[in-house]
């Protein structure tokens, strides 16, 4: 059988690259039309006919091989190293129709390699709309290669590309231009110093050092003497090869193709006008934030709801279920409350990624990046400071790995280290529990108070980043030059089946993700909440028993039962108007209700007295001052693995030892303050848990990909610092003021 | 039958262990073909 044929898949950001490799893969990669999507290289394998297979590698985009990103480096690299795994037998390149001039740059470097190269014309469907006409044969022969139009929107052309792909033995490797005339002398003497080494690639390998590294570095037999131009005499150089390229372009373009400029340009243009207008640009954008948030809470208060009284419902009905024992309650208090306490939040994260996908499919996204990029550079940051930033509301991961598209390292570190301010949908859950627990439900111009809360919440992760960002643009002396270009996507109704993707993977990567972390760390609680070795835990009932006898129930267990006895009063007055009835009735309640609460009590002392609980008053002294108790401070630690945990860790905390089917939410608003007999989750905690979990470092997997990125301890430690210090202070002065 | 839950719990106690230690203090290195949407932050 034949060996497989190795195809890397390259072109400019933006041409529908991740769409072809999808449609040749039948992979689902995430797409997006806006740059920085693909910052590493993704492989998959297309299946050809006779059992023939390609294994197909997708580059991060470039606009040619003069890359200045460490993204844009990771696709030359490859080009060049025949020694490399994946060192392609084949390279397609992927064009867009309406930037056909642009994308032939990239294509004509590629070409001169001499590797054998497809040149693929993507949105081949816009063509008929915006007026373009194209000679493919005659572009075939300008350019000695085959070309397949394709559009992977209406899945056409992909066959033809794949037969190309079969049949590229066929294809010419003869170059475009000859590289020398640019400099004769110079590149004689680079073809004597290296005689056996092709021109073009020595000469991508030098410039490559220039954006890089020092010179000759890779130069192949490096030992050899050779006087080598300096920095600028090389840009020069480099621009004149580009000069000479776009000649070249300019010639067989004539020929072949044709766009009649006046069609549909005019509507497009004058909604850009609108969206990226000074004012009503950023007006505009932020009525869809506020329509997103609001839309948010109002359109997943059902299923919430649902789902938190169908793990309320299961809770009990396994500790009814299975026989009585450890492993009963271990299910029933520890795992079910914990995987509960994330399963709830799945309605807002897969309305927020719809949203987001929304705009990115529709072009949106391309004009938000474009405006920020104005609102930035006082900043420090630029418009490309924004992908990462925007993806930094999905997670903080790939939205550090997405700073690799920054040309600047200062900007580029900059972004690094501000991303994590930025609400990723992690902090989500804790949001919207906490802001269900101490913000009114009131309204205020039809928007929610809560959702206008929420809102809040992502301006402030937004300004901190937009601050810090000011502040360490003048700390850090780190030179840099910048540039900022975005290409402006045609607006575009949005691919449902992309949509429909994006949320169903992010919804999953969520849930599997924290699910698997909050299962674990639910079991690791339960039993540290279950488990005591001092005289107080293992005499609970008797010492509880004792204290109530005493001096009665604690304000909990009283407005517990009282609450209880009210709702079970009127209940019966609406039944009955027989006196005694409703006195024998409620009498038997309250004696039922009274058990309860002991049990309640002895449970709650428990939980006090275990290892947890010792643990938890331990760290008390630290947490008192932010507002919390010693269960919320165990819950910040143990979220410190990753933020949503938090009312993971609280849902099991609260469920230890409870006989009760209650929602996590009740539980949490019953909560007392022992000290001060009020609710718990007020205002003034609640606002001091929003604020510290807004500023806070909390995920120990964004530290981790910052020290990759930044390949040093010494980032991740100082933004660990930062971010902590901040955290706790500002929530300190948030409950002291409120308080 | 008490036993067996003992025994189950316990087990799966120290599964819980073992998988958080693993996930935190020993991490393996991440897949080379990983893109931006395998965040690996879980």
């Amino acid at each position: 059988m034949s060996k497989d044929i190795k195809v890397a898949l390259i072109g400019n950001p933006n041409t529908g690259k991740t769409s072809v490799f999808n449609r040749l893969t039948g992979l689902n990669q995430k797409v997006g039309n806006y740059p920085g999507i693909t910052v590493e290289k993704k492989q998959g394998i297309c299946r050809l006919s006779r059992g023939k297979k390609a294994h197909i590698v997708d580059l991060p985009g470039t606009y040619s091989l003069n890359t200045t990103s460490l993204d844009e480096s990771v696709a030359v690299e490859l080009l060049l190293n025949r020694n490399a795994p994946d060192f392609p037998d084949l390279v397609v390149v992927v064009s867009d129709v309406e930037n056909l001039k642009r994308n032939l740059l990239l294509f004509t470097q590629i070409k001169d390699l001499r590797l054998p190269a497809v040149l693929v014309i993507n949105m081949a469907d816009r063509m008929k709309r915006k007026g373009i006409s194209l000679d493919v044969a005659a572009l075939e022969k300008k350019l000695q290669t085959r070309i397949a139009l394709v559009s992977t929107r209406k899945n056409t052309g992909i066959e033809t590309l794949k037969q190309i792909i079969e049949e590229y033995r066929c294809l010419s490797c003869q170059p475009t231009i000859d590289i020398k005339t640019i400099d004769p002398e110079y590149f004689q003497r680079l073809g004597k110093a290296f005689p056996n080494e092709d021109l073009y690639k020595l000469w991508v390998v030098i410039t490559q050092d220039v954006n890089f590294t020092p010179l000759q570095k890779k130069l192949p037999g490096g030992e050899k003497s050779f006087e080598i131009k300096s920095r600028q005499e090389l840009k020069k150089l480099q621009h004149k090869e580009t000069i000479k390229r776009y000649q070249f372009i300019n010639e067989i373009l004539k020929e072949s193709y044709a766009v009649d400029l006046k069609a549909a340009r005019g509507l497009r243009a004058s909604i850009d006008r609108v969206l990226t207008h000074r004012i009503f640009g950023y007006l505009i954008f932020f009525v869809i934030l506020l329509t997103i948030f609001q839309a948010i809470f109002d359109w997943s208060s059902v299923p919430m709801d649902a789902i938190d009284a169908f793990f309320a419902s299961a809770s009990e009905w396994v500790k009814g279920a299975l026989p009585e024992g450890i492993l009963t309650n271990l299910i029933a208090e520890g795992i079910i409350a914990g995987i509960g306490g994330i399963v709830i939040f799945i309605p807002q994260i897969a309305f927020l990624f719809l949203f987001i996908s929304i705009l990115e499919e529709s072009g949106y996204m391309s004009r938000v990046v474009f405006l920020m990029d104005r609102l930035m550079r006082p900043f420090g940051l630029s418009g490309k400071s924004v992908v990462p930033l925007i993806s930094g509301t999905a997670c903080a991961i790939p939205a550090v790995m997405a700073t690799r598209n920054i040309e600047s390292w200062k900007e580029r570190l900059i972004t690094i280290l501000v991303t994590p301010f930025m609400t990723c949908s992690a902090r989500l859950p804790v949001y919207l529990i906490i802001i269900s627990l101490v913000i009114p439900q009131g309204r205020f111009l039809g928007l929610s108070f809560q959702a206008l809360a929420l809102m809040m919440l992502y301006l402030l992760g937004f300004m901190a980043a937009m601050v810090s960002a000011w502040a360490l643009n003048r700390i850090l002396k780190i030179p840099t030059r910048r540039f900022f270009m975005v290409e402006m996507p045609n607006y575009k109704l949005p691919l449902w089946k992309n949509v429909f993707y994006t949320v169903v993977e992010k919804t999953k990567s969520f849930v599997y993700g924290a699910g698997k972390i909050i299962l674990a760390i639910s079991i690791v609680l339960w039993f540290l909440g279950s488990t005591g070795f001092t005289e107080d835990y293992n005499n609970a009932e008797t010492i509880v028993s004792d204290r109530v006898a005493g001096q009665g129930y604690t304000q909990y267990s009283k407005n517990y039962i009282a609450s209880n006895l009210e709702a079970y009063e009127s209940a019966l007055e609406a039944e009955t108007t027989d006196a005694s009835r409703i006195a024998d009735s409620l009498e038997a309640r309250r004696g039922d209700l009274e058990a309860r609460a002991l049990s309640q009590e002895i449970a709650s002392y428990r939980l006090e007295h275990s290892i947890i609980g010792n643990m938890g008053k331990f760290i008390e002294p630290l947490v008192q001052p932010l507002g919390y108790d010693w269960k919320i401070g165990i819950a910040v630690i143990t979220s410190f693995a990753a933020r949503e945990v938090f009312v993971g860790t609280l849902a099991t905390i609260y469920s230890v030892g409870s006989d009760e089917e209650e929602t996590i939410k009740n539980r949490m608003a019953a909560e007392i303050n022992e000290e001060k007999g009020e609710p718990l989750f007020n205002l003034a905690s609640g606002v001091s848990l929003l604020l510290f979990y807004a500023f806070a470092m909390q995920c120990m997997s964004t530290l981790a990909i910052v020290k990759r990125e930044t390949n040093s301890w010494k980032w991740p430690l100082l933004q660990l610092a930062f971010m902590s210090t901040f955290a706790y202070l500002t929530a300190l002065a948030a409950y002291q003021i409120l308080a | 039958m008490e036993v067996w839950q003992h025994i189950i719990a316990y087990l799966a106690l120290g599964a819980a262990v073992f998988y958080l230690a693993r996930k935190f203090f020993f991490p393996s290195k991440p897949s080379k073909g990983c893109g931006p949407d395998d965040c690996d932050c879980h």
